[in-house]
């Protein structure tokens, strides 16, 4: 058994809460989405990595010190961060009512989950460099130092590259299409998607609208755009990434996700606030695919008989 | 928590009164196309509702 000093599980845990916190911190990137984007979000989200790492550097040296309760500490982090999730999801719950587009309860647990995974992954990364300190106790204490700060950039490197989601261009292809009236009837590439009755609104549509089709690839991905978490995801997206006509009095300008029941396509339309066809493919292209939405129908015997095969085409 | 009413006709606005009978909501007679369109601007917009084509010369403001 490997006994370490106070001095050593000093070392061992602060480069372990180290090495967790700057995982954390570098997972606070401010993207469109712009959440969390304040000074506030910061300290919550780094004060919380701080205690995840914390957690996870302490375990090795209280288990290499036969300090049992020390380590069970972890234990009680899982329920301390599936608390970060119920906050998260109740944060975003109440502020959907303060979106012109609202993200749909789908996309917020996506973004909960996500928030609560970063969490472990602090925690993780400071029980991977606290272990490195420890292992190497034979090393000089510089040496023991580098080893966790190595350690910890491993497992940061290989948990980001493991957290990557795939994005709507994976799944499906994004072409520009116009849009058209039938009577008062909106339509993209064929598909109705709603019904405009005043003249002056449909003028705008036709003058400053958008149109989109999103064409699954295979029977997998045509099942995860069925899903409304899946479109109201796109919806709210392409309204922040485009900016949207529409305003609480102006219902008739609602960025519209409707889907082609015959084949399975997925059609968009908006009026944006600058008119930029390339920009609206770009946008749909890297809009996340919501985990809560992901079928995968071909799993089964019933869906490939369905769908005949991996490679089977729509119906 | 808010309650609010949601996809139900708010009001019907047409300019052939003949053909919308009973119902819940209230209706509105315009005397031509023009007037018909005023109208459902103006009930849309207080209402916060969408206004739909349900025949040619009836408009029915919803609310989603």
């Amino acid at each position: 058994m490997i006994q370490t000093s106070p001095g050593e599980a000093v070392l061992a845990v602060s480069v372990g809460v180290a090495m967790g916190t700057a995982a954390r911190w570098q997972l606070l990137r401010v993207d469109y989405r712009q959440y969390p984007s304040y000074p506030q979000g910061y300290v919550i989200h780094l004060t919380m990595g701080f205690v995840a790492a914390f957690l996870g550097a302490l375990a090795v040296p209280a288990l290499v010190n036969e300090e049992y309760a020390g380590a069970s500490f972890l234990a009680l982090a899982a329920t301390q961060f599936r608390e970060v999730r119920k906050i998260e999801r109740e944060a975003l719950m109440r502020l959907e009512e303060s979106e012109l587009v609202g993200r749909g309860t789908a996309y917020i647990e996506g973004i909960a989950r996500v928030f609560e995974a970063r969490n472990y992954l602090a925690m993780v990364t400071g029980l991977v460099a606290s272990l490195a300190v420890v292992v190497a106790d034979a090393c000089p204490a510089l040496l023991r130092g580098l080893a966790g700060v190595g350690a910890g950039l491993v497992a940061v490197a290989v948990m980001n590259r493991a957290m990557v989601g795939l994005q709507i261009r994976h799944i499906a292809t994004v072409k520009p299409a116009p849009i058209g009236f039938e009577g008062p009837r909106l339509s993209v590439g064929g598909v109705v998607l709603m019904n405009v009755a005043r003249k002056e609104a449909r003028e705008v549509w036709q003058r400053s609208g958008l149109g989109a089709v999103i064409e699954p690839k295979d029977p997998t991905a045509l099942a995860t755009l069925a899903t409304p978490g899946q479109r109201q995801a796109i919806a709210h997206d392409v309204s922040t990434l485009l900016g949207t006509r529409m305003d609480l009095d102006e219902p008739e300008f609602t960025p519209m996700v409707r889907r082609d029941t015959e084949s399975g396509r997925v059609v968009v339309a908006i009026v944006p606030m600058v008119r930029n066809s390339s920009g609206l493919i770009r946008a749909i292209e890297r809009i996340p695919v919501l985990e809560a939405s992901v079928r995968k129908p071909q799993e089964e015997a019933a869906g490939r008989m369905a769908f005949g095969g991996a490679e089977g085409a729509a119906p | 928590m808010k309650v609010r009413a949601v996809e139900r006709i708010l009001a019907v606005v047409t300019t052939d009164p003949a053909r919308v009978a009973g119902g819940g909501a209230p209706v509105f007679v315009a005397t031509d196309p023009e007037e018909l369109e005023r109208m459902a601007l103006l009930l849309s917009r207080v209402t916060l509702g969408m206004a739909h084509e349900i025949a040619p010369g009836t408009y029915v403001i919803m609310k989603h």
